[in-house]
């Protein structure tokens, strides 16, 4: 396989980040409760998957889904502080949050799920974004179905908790 | 109403997953960045193949099991500077463009691709300059070669985050009745090694890489070491829920175990695949 070969396997994987970046990067935002997070987290991941797209593309038969479990596994295992420069997602270059605010800055189960430790927001986001089944997140995060069971319940538990809490601290400001 | 049941909370959930809010606009050249960078991380491994392919080879010529890996300044060097330059570089350019550096993608190598690595050699089998001893038994895993030093930003010795399965599989690290992984995958090095215990792997290659009881960082930090002396030498990582992480400032992480919050009882280096 020469230089050629690689080429087209780098072609055929471009088409790939270009129907599914969209879609990745709104799970991305999802994930990580912040979309510069979420972008870098969608370029660091492709972008290994990419350097071996012909052997991951011909051993997965959903490599969308293989793509989204390591970004949730990615998710989970690495808090970098440090951002890289933007290239995937358009968004505000000015990241004053005066000037472009949250746009889920008074959404308190948006603001309850921030606060979740990484593992159980992954769960979460499986659970409920993804609609995988206990099982498949189990599988997906290399934990127990039993670990996923518990985290699932410990997370609805506290935002159950924290939106109670928002609530009674009154009707918003 | 404040009080609300599990059942509405997971109502709440699906709902917030549905927001339009959570969409997010693709740059121009995303696609270009992103596959610039596949390549880079393709070009990074397979240099750090040529490297454990080279080291491979001296252990089987020499006929002797054992060897202390020094350092390897030159070889580390090189995958350094053509692996994780560019992609921490990146932040020089201020807008959506690509890396201007790396051009046109669908093209064979320019010229000065061709002259960073060599990539009209086949990707799965390291090009090694002898190729006789690796190519006649492409099964059957080498002679482990027991490295010996630390756990730098890119890995230990000749394993290196990102390498696939196949080649830590023949290099001999891995017992013999190891499956394939599938997700995030752990394994116990089969060489009982007490400065590395265990390599995670996905599908896309090495993930973590796990201390041992003797494993160090270049900078000495390893099981044992006090926070305050951790903390001064990484200075900049952060602590939680038991963990503290510091950048290695080549796009990896080194995880420090802090269970009780006095010294380091173990640690890892991962590039967040794993």
């Amino acid at each position: 396989m020469g230089g050629g070969a690689v080429a087209r396997e780098l072609g055929d994987f471009g088409e790939f980040v270009d129907a599914q970046l969209p879609g990745l990067l709104r799970y991305g935002y999802a994930l990580t409760g912040n979309p510069h997070d979420g972008a870098d987290l969608v370029q660091t991941v492709l972008e290994k998957i990419g350097s071996r797209w012909n052997s991951i593309s011909r051993k997965t038969d959903d490599p969308v889904a293989y793509v989204r479990r390591s970004m949730a596994n990615a998710h989970i295992s690495r808090w970098r502080k440090r951002r890289r420069e933007q290239l995937v997602a358009e968004l505000p270059e000015n990241r004053d949050t005066y000037q472009h605010p949250d746009p889920f800055e008074h959404e308190p189960l948006w603001q309850a799920l921030r606060e979740l430790p990484p593992r159980q927001r992954a769960v979460i986001v499986l659970r409920y974004y993804e609609g995988l089944s206990e099982a498949e997140i189990a599988h997906s995060l290399g934990v127990s179905p039993g670990t996923v069971k518990s985290q699932a319940s410990k997370a609805i538990t506290s935002l159950r908790k924290k939106l109670a809490g928002a609530a009674k601290e009154g009707g918003q400001p | 109403m404040s009080e609300r049941s599990d059942h509405d909370v997971v109502s709440d959930l699906r709902r917030l997953f549905d927001d339009e809010r959570l969409t997010v606009h693709v740059a121009p050249g995303a696609r270009d960045a992103v596959v610039s960078g596949a390549r880079r991380v393709r070009r990074r491994r397979e240099m750090a193949v040529v490297g454990s392919g080279l080291a491979v080879v001296a252990v089987a010529a020499v006929g002797v099991a054992v060897m202390a890996m020094p350092p390897n300044g030159d070889q580390q060097g090189t995958v350094a500077a053509s692996g994780t330059g560019p992609t921490l570089s990146t932040a020089e350019s201020s807008s959506v463009a690509p890396p201007s550096r790396e051009p046109q993608v669908e093209r064979v190598p320019t010229q000065s691709d061709t002259k960073e690595a060599p990539e009209s050699e086949p990707r799965s089998e390291p090009p090694p300059p002898s190729k006789t001893s690796q190519d006649s038994s492409p099964d059957v895993p080498n002679v482990p070669l027991y490295a010996s030093g630390p756990i730098g930003p890119s890995g230990w010795g000749p394993i290196e985050l990102g390498m696939s399965y196949e080649e830590v599989r023949k290099a001999g690290y891995l017992g013999e009745n190891t499956a394939p992984p599938q997700g995030c995958t752990t394994y116990v090095l089969s060489t009982r090694d007490d400065q590395v215990s265990a390599l995670t792997i996905s599908e896309s290659g090495v993930g973590r890489i796990s201390a041992g009881n003797n494993g160090r960082t270049p900078e000495g930090v390893g099981s044992g070491t006090s926070k305050e002396e951790l903390r001064n030498t990484y200075p900049d990582g952060t602590e939680s829920d038991g963990v503290y992480r510091a950048d290695t400032g080549a796009g990896t992480t080194y995880e420090f175990a802090v269970p009780d919050g006095d010294e380091v009882s173990g640690f890892a280096l991962t590039d967040g695949t794993c």
